[in-house]
């Protein structure tokens, strides 16, 4: 998490919402989705575990407004004003609180 | 993963007519670099604008940079074999140039990314680029183009040492 705050400035909300990110956006190639609520996701600098990473692709922790949400991915999108995540176990969809 | 280190900027503002190395790192001799990451962001403009990105290796001469020390993704790794430097030089490394420098540039990668939402390039394993110990060129982050609003730029690279 120290790695964090000093590297990824842009991984925290603005103030004040200022855009949202349209559908259709991935991380990578964006590297930020800003949803409807001004939370920011983006991919972290820790590296997933064996096991938690998808065949053929490096998988990161997935950080909204900055901090871990518990789930590595190795890509975010955001479609239909819902978040997803693409997992070891396939794709994972934000209900609010968790990713199910 | 071990012996990883970021080569970083925050908060910089570009020159506005540049096509310069964002951030540059140059391999020394005693050890390999296998790049892993890049990303850029701005925050002085809540205009949609596309800006062009590219990963380059640059040969001598360097650019001239603001030094930049390699920060430790792991902080029980020693220090990493690349020092901040303004040159360009083997076995350095810096950000935000100011001056081009004459060696000829080489891409590797283009792309554009819409300035609202940044750039962040992750390969997959197979696509990761190395740049070898001793070798006679650096490699970097450059906006080949103007950056379309220079403001309130962060961006880096990160890399293992081999």
């Amino acid at each position: 998490m120290i790695i964090e705050t000093l590297l990824a400035p842009f991984a925290k909300p603005r103030a004040e919402q200022v855009y949202e990110t349209e559908a259709y956006v991935a991380v990578p190639p964006a590297l930020i989705i800003t949803d409807e609520r001004n939370d920011v996701w983006t991919l972290g600098f820790m590296t997933a575990p064996r096991g938690k990473t998808p065949d053929g692709e490096f998988a990161f922790d997935v950080l909204k407004n900055g901090k871990w949400c518990g789930e590595f991915a190795s890509r975010i999108e955001r479609r239909g004003g819902r978040v997803r995540i693409f997992t070891s176990e396939g794709w994972r969809h934000w209900n609010g609180n968790s990713f199910i | 993963m071990s012996r990883a280190y970021a080569v970083s900027a925050q908060n910089v503002t570009v020159t506005a007519t540049n096509a310069f190395a964002q951030v540059f790192v140059n391999p020394g001799t005693t050890c390999s670099l296998e790049f892993l990451r890049g990303w850029a962001s701005q925050n002085g403009s809540t205009t949609s604008l596309q800006n062009t990105v590219a990963l380059q290796t640059q040969v001598t001469a360097f650019p001239t940079l603001t030094s930049a020390t390699p920060a430790k993704l792991n902080l029980l790794d020693p220090a990493s074999q690349i020092t901040g430097a303004t040159n360009g030089a083997a076995g350095t490394s810096g950000t935000n140039a100011t001056a081009a420098g004459a060696g000829a540039k080489s891409a590797v990668y283009n792309d554009n990314f819409n300035i609202l939402n940044g750039w962040l390039w992750v390969p997959t394993p197979l696509e990761t680029i190395v740049m070898n110990a001793g070798a006679s060129s650096g490699f970097g982050l450059y906006f080949p183009t103007a950056a379309v609003s220079t403001g309130g730029w962060s961006y880096g690279l990160t890399f293992q040492e081999r």
